[in-house]
Parts: structure tokens; C-alpha cells; sequence
């Protein structure tokens, strides 16, 4: 089948742009795609741009058929391993604008419906300022889509009243979309955003994946042999994961050695992993690996989650209703180690003490972690149910956003709630 | 003064300008050939003294999967291919040809405003694919200070098609045009491109041959974690054939032939299927393979050097890039190659052949039959070193040498 090739006045074929930012994880990216899922879902014939500096391998495979990307250089400077992905070495600043430049010129002849913008108003490095500029002079409309917790509140204050961000949202953004949920974190208020931008904010909820797994929990359990009850440990990407593995490992073993499955990460680097390993090695029902695949499969198999607090992992639990005991990251990825003050980032904190707050999950504060308080934290948690998933909380914000995406689309102003 | 050292402090230190900068463009509208062989340059430049970034245009995302080395980063394109009616289309965006091409075009012209390269190395097509690069072509001599390289591989199709291709696309003028030199990856004595495809006095004048380009190079580029080592450690002993089928979207004959192939008994194969083999194929021949047979099918490989340089045979297809691949790992190699809608494969095998540096087979007599005889026969390495010239990388970076230099002295003066 060819595309559809008609003018698209005649047939109002609609095209979508994200620009998504490219952050070491794959957080960022993992959102976009499934919005551009959600997307595809409602309107097959759209025509979706993913623009992005991100890497990720996988990318293609996860975007839906008439999706497409525009890769950036990409701009991220550390890696949670003290790696750097592959970076054009022309400095920040020209790189920025490099990127700035190639991503106006997309979206002059790509000339979209609508541009979505991920969690930074005016990109990574505040290089969009020109195609913002630019899509008053078009019908391209701009949506802003901010993840639930973007920073700490007094953070995102400082840094975008620093950078005139608040400006730039009043004058640029039509709407501004939550993937969160205001029992986290009340952004409207926690930011101190403006009337005039707050009738534009709508809250999507959890932008997560809600299809269940084709294995049930049990077929999952019997395959694994750990038993009828194990628990999961996960660190995410695993850049910075070991610290909590480690003090996972002392508490199962306080535990009368619970069966327990650990994921290390794709990022883990191999010195940690080994490490890992060593203290693994010996113990009956333990099973360590780099990565799996169908993740909140799993934590629908497992008796609890022991994890860090990014928003794919969160969300991910609040989608199974597994037990979670959440030890978020407080440190910038790869500053843990130095643990200084200036790389104290409480994102995730924010996050999993407004879930924990909701009796969601279980939070062990990261300053306090070690092998007995984790263990008390799971134990404790072992004593409770299993909450219905997501609890409370919106989990479908994919298609929320998606329907809000199609309404800017079609011209309609302000955001209905 | 240049400065090769300090890298992370460099990087936050603002606009470098020490650096030599290089662009590469390949359109990628075929197979992940072009971008490969571009990679490999641009890896060999990020290695040599040159203090060098590079800028890779490439015209797929597939691009983006290969590990780069530091100071080189890509920019991919929306995409271009080929449909199953032989029209190129866009490949996912609903855009008509003419829309997908204005917009790569636009964005190529950005980048190489942006980056302005000392030097730019085009793959294959002077204009770029569907002319996609000439706005950027001509602003670049607008501005001078751009070096423009044509990049060819030494057979493209028989005399006659690339007469007339070569005609149509008005190349003759976009390379007076455009270009400084034109840079053939081979080698004069197996195909002489000037005589045999009657190249113009002008062309001929700006144009050189490098040698082949030594694959074994790529091994300097695997990391220990790469997939390449990660592969290698959960192989067998014995002895392996690899069967290779380029990226993928027409290998699935050759694979299954392989497959069902009957292999000495103290071998075992492995099938490298490509990225861009569709998912039922991949997931047919993991059926015929079957679980705990002696062939093993593998998606994708990004770097698969280290286990050419593991196997003891090889099958292949007859890219450009695999039929170097055999030549340059030196061992017994049997080449399958495509023949449709070009013979360019065919024809660079059958000088190889007629070197003893491969055996070829034409895809019509392709069986698990012929495939087992070619195996079961006792065959020689053959090492090429001086029936081939295989030096095009060191010869790459002499020129990029003598480039920064003259740079160098005019920044000077």
C-alpha cells in the first residue's frame, strides 16, 4: 500500500511533531512513543514526527508505521556510568543552536497540526526559541507536555524564572499537558503558574503501558521456578542502581533468603554488575540479570517490587497494583557517587512521596538506605494487600493526551478537563 | 594549536574551532551499505591524529543504531525507500516522494549551514538521492571553504546502465559543479571506473582511487561489551560458517538455503539476518533453524567484525561491504550475489573470482545442495594482500592529513 499522497486540504490528513528531549534513560523517549501510539490508534493516517537527540536503539521498532524520527546530534553530557554518548564535539552553545536550526527547519515543511513539546518549554538547551518564534507566522499550534514531578518545585520556579520560561509558555504553548496526577504533585499551585496559563493546564494522568501482559502471573512464576512467591528488584536503566541492589541482597539474606529475581539494567556498568554478582553468587533462589523484557509482567508475578522512583517504573506499579518498597534517586544520574550537595536532585522523591502519601507505594528514604531499614520497609509492606491497580489514579494519560493532541488539532482553544 | 588531550573539559568549553570538521552524507534509501562504509571512514578519521569531529547525514535511523566513537554523532533523515512496486515512497511518513524530499533537503541544507564542514564526503550520488542535496551543494560553494568529495564504490552496474544513469542525473555537470576529488574505494587493477565506464577528461581529472577499504579495521571499533564479543562468548567449539545477507530486506533465500544446508559435522553456522529484515521472515528462519540444531539466526549484529574474523567460512550476499568483509578476513568465502535490478554485485565478485580470492555462485543455482558441496570442498585462505590494494583507509586519512594542513597554512597566511 502506498501513502496517502493527496493533498492535504482535500482529505485534512492531520501531522503531529514531538520534540522530545534526550536524556541518558529512556524515560523521555519511552513516553513519546507511546503517545504517538496513542496517536496512531485514533487517526491511522496521521503523519507523526518524532524529532530527538536520543540514541535509543530500539526506537523504530517501538514507534507505530506511520511514524518517523529526525534525529539530533545528541546534547547529553554524563551518563549515569560516567560514559557520554556519541556527541559532535562543537561545544554546548553551537551545538545547541545547531539543533535548534535543524529542528525549525523540520517543522517549517513538516508543518504540523500540532508540535508537543517534552518537559523543557524551549528544549534541552533552550535551543526551540526560533521554532516557537516561527509558528506564530503558521498554523502549527505548540503543546507543552510536562511530566508529572518535572523537578522540585522550588527548582522549576528558579530555573524558569531564570530562563523567562513562564513567558514563554503564556506566549507560545496553547496548552500545557500533565502526565501526572494532581494528588502527587499540584503543579499549578507548586509552580506558581499564571491564571492565563493554568486554564490551559489539563492533567492526563500516567502516561504507562495498560495492555496485560499474553502470560498470565502464574505461567510467568512457573517459568521463572522461584517459587510461588518471589520479590523483583529493579533499578531501572541501572546507571546508578547498585547501592540499592546492594542493600537489597543484605536484606533478603536477613529475610531467610526469600526467592528474588534482580534486573541490574542495560546501563549498570560491568564493574557494578560484577560486584553484584559475587555477592549473588552462591545463593539458592536468587536469579540476577542484565535485562527483561515484559517488566510489569513481572510485577504482576511478584509478591513486591523493590525500585527506584522514575516515572516508567512508577507508573509501572501503580499499573500492576504490586507492593512497592521506592528508594528514589537523590542524586543527579552519575553524581551518587560523589554525593555532594550540588548534585541533590529530589525528582524522584517528590514523586514517591506523593504516591507513598496515597499508601500507593512504601518509601525508603535513600540518605537512610541499608540492609535493615529496607528490610523493615518490605516487610512492613508484605503485611499489607495488594492495591487495586493504579489505585485511584488515572494510568491511561496516552490516550488523554492523544485526545487532547487531536482537539488543538482541530482548532479548538483552551483546555477542557 | 590543537589539542587532542582534554576532551570533557573541551566540550564544555564553548565553540571549538581547532577542530577539523568533517561531514558524511549517505542517502540510505537501499540497505544500510552506505552508511556502513561511511562509518568506517569516519571511525578511522575520529581515531587518527587529526583532531577531528564528524558529522554523519544519514538517510535512515537504522544509522543510529551502530556504536560511534566519541567526537562522531549522526543526524538521521525521515525516510526514503524502495516499494514492493520498485517506486521509491516515503517509507512510513504519509508524505507523497516530492514532500519527503523537500523536507530532508531542507534539513540537510540546515545542518550543513550549522556545521559548515572543512570537508564533505558525498556516498554515491553527486546530487544526492532524488537531488535532495544540492540546495546544501550549492550553498556550500556559495560560501567556499567547504571541500567536496565524491565517494564511489568501484562497480555500480554494467557500463551501459551507468552510462545512461550517469546521464540522466547530469552528473558530469553537478561534479564540476560541486566537487574538488572524486575518491573510489578500490582498486584500478580489478575495475578501472574511468576507462570501463568512459568517464569525461573533467571527472577523470578529479578523481583517484583510494584501495579498498580493510574491514578488519572495524575490529579496533568493538568495545568488550559489544554485541560482536557478547555473541562470540556463547558460541560452540568447532568450526563456524557465518552466513551473512547484508541488512537484510532480500536475504531470506540465501538464509533458508543455509539453513537447510548440510554442514560438516564439525561445524556449526550462525545466520546474521539484518535489521531490516521484516519480522516474519526473522521469525521463519528461527523456525527452520529450530531449537538446539546447529544453526543459530541472529536479528542484528551492529558491528559483526569479530565474528568474521571467528569464522572459517563464510556465505554471503555481495554487498559491497560483506564481499570486503570475505576478501579482507581472507578466509574461504562463497558469494551469492544479488543480480536484480543491478549487476554491480555480480560483477565485483566475478573479478574477485577470476583473482581466486572468492567462489562465486549466481543466485538462480542457489539450493542447500550447493551450498553443502561448496562446504564439504577443502578450500585454501586466500589473503589478498598483493592481489588487492586494501589500503584505502591509511590513504583516507593522508589526504584528510594534507587537507588540515592546508587549512592550517591558510588560517595562517
Amino acid at each position: 500500500m502506498t501513502p496517502a499522497t493527496s493533498a492535504r486540504a482535500g482529505l485534512r490528513q492531520r501531522r503531529f511533531a514531538i520534540f522530545t528531549h534526550d536524556a541518558y534513560g529512556l524515560g523521555h523517549v519511552r513516553r513519546s512513543t507511546r503517545i504517538l501510539r496513542a496517536l496512531a490508534d485514533r487517526d491511522p493516517r496521521a503523519a507523526l514526527l518524532l524529532i530527538t537527540g536520543s540514541p535509543a536503539t530500539h526506537l523504530l521498532r517501538e514507534l507505530p508505521p506511520n511514524a518517523d524520527t529526525l534525529k539530533l546530534p545528541t546534547i547529553v553530557t554524563s551518563g549515569s556510568d560516567g560514559t557520554r554518548p556519541p556527541t559532535l564535539d562543537i561545544g554546548v552553545a553551537e551545538l545547541a543552536s545547531f539543533r535548534g536550526e535543524l529542528t525549525r527547519r523540520a517543522v517549517e515543511l513538516f508543518e504540523p497540526d500540532v508540535l508537543l513539546v517534552d518537559n523543557f518549554p524551549l528544549g534541552t538547551r533552550l535551543e526551540l526559541l526560533p521554532t516557537l518564534r516561527d509558528l506564530r507566522r503558521t498554523s502549527t499550534r505548540a503543546v507543552l507536555g510536562l511530566r508529572d514531578v518535572v523537578d522540585p518545585p522550588d527548582k522549576v520556579r528558579r530555573d524558569w524564572e531564570r530562563d523567562g520560561l513562564f513567558g514563554v509558555i503564556e506566549r507560545y504553548y496553547h496548552r500545557v499537558l500533565i502526565y501526572g496526577v494532581p494528588e502527587v504533585l499540584d503543579a499549578v499551585a507548586a509552580y506558581g503558574l499564571s491564571e492565563g496559563i493554568a486554564s490551559r493546564v489539563a492533567y492526563c494522568g500516567y502516561v504507562t503501558e495498560t495492555t496485560p501482559s499474553s502470560r498470565t502471573p502464574a505461567q510467568l512464576r512457573r517459568e521463572l521456578g522461584l517459587g510461588d512467591r518471589f520479590l523483583l528488584a529493579t533499578v531501572g536503566g541501572g546507571g546508578d542502581g547498585r547501592p540499592v541492589l546492594e542493600a537489597f541482597l543484605g536484606a533478603i539474606e536477613r529475610m531467610a533468603g526469600w526467592p528474588a529475581l534482580i534486573v541490574t539494567g542495560e546501563f549498570m556498568s560491568a564493574e557494578d554488575r560484577a560486584a553484584l554478582a559475587r555477592v549473588a553468587a552462591g545463593r539458592s533462589s536468587l536469579m540476577l540479570k542484565d535485562h527483561i523484557t515484559d517488566l510489569p509482567a513481572l510485577m504482576s508475578a511478584a509478591e513486591l517490587v523493590v525500585a527506584m522512583g522514575g516515572y516508567n517504573t512508577s507508573a509501572e506499579i501503580l499499573a500492576t497494583g504490586v507492593r512497592a518498597v521506592l528508594v528514589p534517586r537523590v542524586w543527579r544520574s552519575g553524581e551518587h557517587g560523589s554525593r555532594g550537595k550540588t548534585g541533590f536532585d529530589a525528582e524522584q522523591l517528590v514523586r514517591v512521596e506523593g504516591l507513598a502519601r496515597l499508601g500507593l507505594v512504601d518509601m525508603v528514604d535513600p540518605r537512610e538506605l541499608s540492609a535493615e531499614t529496607l528490610q523493615a520497609a518490605i516487610e512492613r509492606a508484605l503485611r499489607r494487600p495488594r492495591t487495586a491497580a493504579g489505585g485511584a489514579l488515572r494510568l491511561d494519560g496516552a490516550a488523554r493526551v492523544a485526545d487532547h493532541l487531536l482537539d488543538v488539532a482541530a482548532g479548538e482553544k483552551g483546555a477542557a478537563a | 594549536m590543537v589539542n587532542t588531550q582534554s576532551e570533557t573539559s573541551q566540550f564544555d568549553s564553548g565553540s571549538d574551532d581547532t577542530r577539523l570538521r568533517v561531514a558524511f552524507y549517505s542517502h540510505d534509501t537501499l540497505g544500510l551499505g552506505h552508511i556502513r562504509r561511511n562509518l568506517l571512514l569516519a571511525q578511522t578519521i575520529a581515531e587518527a591524529p587529526l583532531s577531528a569531529t564528524i558529522l554523519m547525514l544519514a538517510g535512515a535511523r537504522e544509522a543510529a543504531v551502530f556504536p560511534m566513537p566519541r567526537r562522531v554523532d549522526c543526524t538521521t533523515l525521515p525516510s526514503i525507500q524502495k516499494g514492493s512496486n520498485g517506486q521509491y515512497r516515503s517509507r512510513r511518513l504519509s508524505l507523497s516522494l516530492r514532500q519527503i524530499v523537500s523536507l530532508r533537503a531542507h534539513i540537510l541544507q540546515g545542518a550543513l549551514e550549522e556545521f559548515r564542514p572543512d570537508m564533505l564526503v558525498v556516498d554515491t550520488e553527486p546530487r544526492g538521492a532524488f537531488r535532495e542535496l544540492e540546495p546544501a551543494l550549492s550553498w556550500l560553494r556559495m560560501q567556499g571553504g567547504t571541500h567536496c568529495v565524491l565517494g564511489l564504490r568501484d562497480i555500480r552496474d554494467t557500463a551501459l546502465a551507468v552510462r545512461r544513469e550517469w546521464q540522466d542525473a547530469s552528473n558530469d555537470a553537478a561534479i564540476r559543479d560541486y566537487y574538488d576529488d572524486i575518491w573510489v574505494y578500490g582498486d584500478q587493477r580489478v575495475f578501472d571506473v574511468v576507462r570501463e565506464y568512459r568517464f569525461s577528461r573533467d571527472v577523470a581529472s578529479k578523481l583517484r582511487y583510494t584501495g579498498y577499504l580493510d574491514q578488519r579495521a572495524r575490529l579496533n571499533f568493538v568495545g568488550p561489551g559489544d554485541d560482536g564479543p557478547r555473541v562470540l562468548a556463547t558460541l560452540p567449539a568447532g568450526r563456524m560458517v557465518l552466513c551473512t545477507v547484508g541488512g537484510g530486506q532480500d536475504g531470506l533465500a540465501l538464509a533458508r538455503a543455509f539453513i537447510a544446508a548440510p554442514l560438516p559435522s564439525d561445524a556449526f553456522g550462525l545466520v546474521l539476518a539484518g535489521p531490516q529484515m521484516p519480522m516474519d521472515m526473522l521469525e521463519d528462519l528461527r523456525r527452520r533453524a529450530g531449537a538446539g540444531g546447529s544453526v543459530r539466526v541472529l536479528r542484528f549484529v551492529p558491528e559483526p567484525a569479530p565474528l568474521f574474523a571467528r569464522a572459517d567460512r563464510l556465505i554471503t550476499m555481495g554487498g559491497y561491504n560483506s564481499t570486503l568483509e570475505a576478501v579482507s578476513f581472507g578466509q574461504p568465502a562463497l558469494i551469492v550475489p544479488r543480480v536484480k535490478p543491478r549487476l554491480e554485485q555480480w560483477m565485483r565478485a566475478d573479478r574477485l573470482r577470476a583473482l581466486g580470492l572468492v567462489d562465486l555462485l549466481h543466485p538462480d543455482d542457489l539450493s542447500p545442495e550447493r551450498l553443502g558441496a561448496w562446504l564439504a570442498r577443502p578450500r585454501e585462505r586466500a589473503l589478498p594482500s598483493d592481489r588487492l590494494d586494501l589500503g584505502g583507509l591509511p590513504r583516507i586519512v593522508d589526504l584528510l592529513t594534507e587537507r588540515r594542513k592546508s587549512i592550517a597554512a591558510r588560517a595562517a597566511s
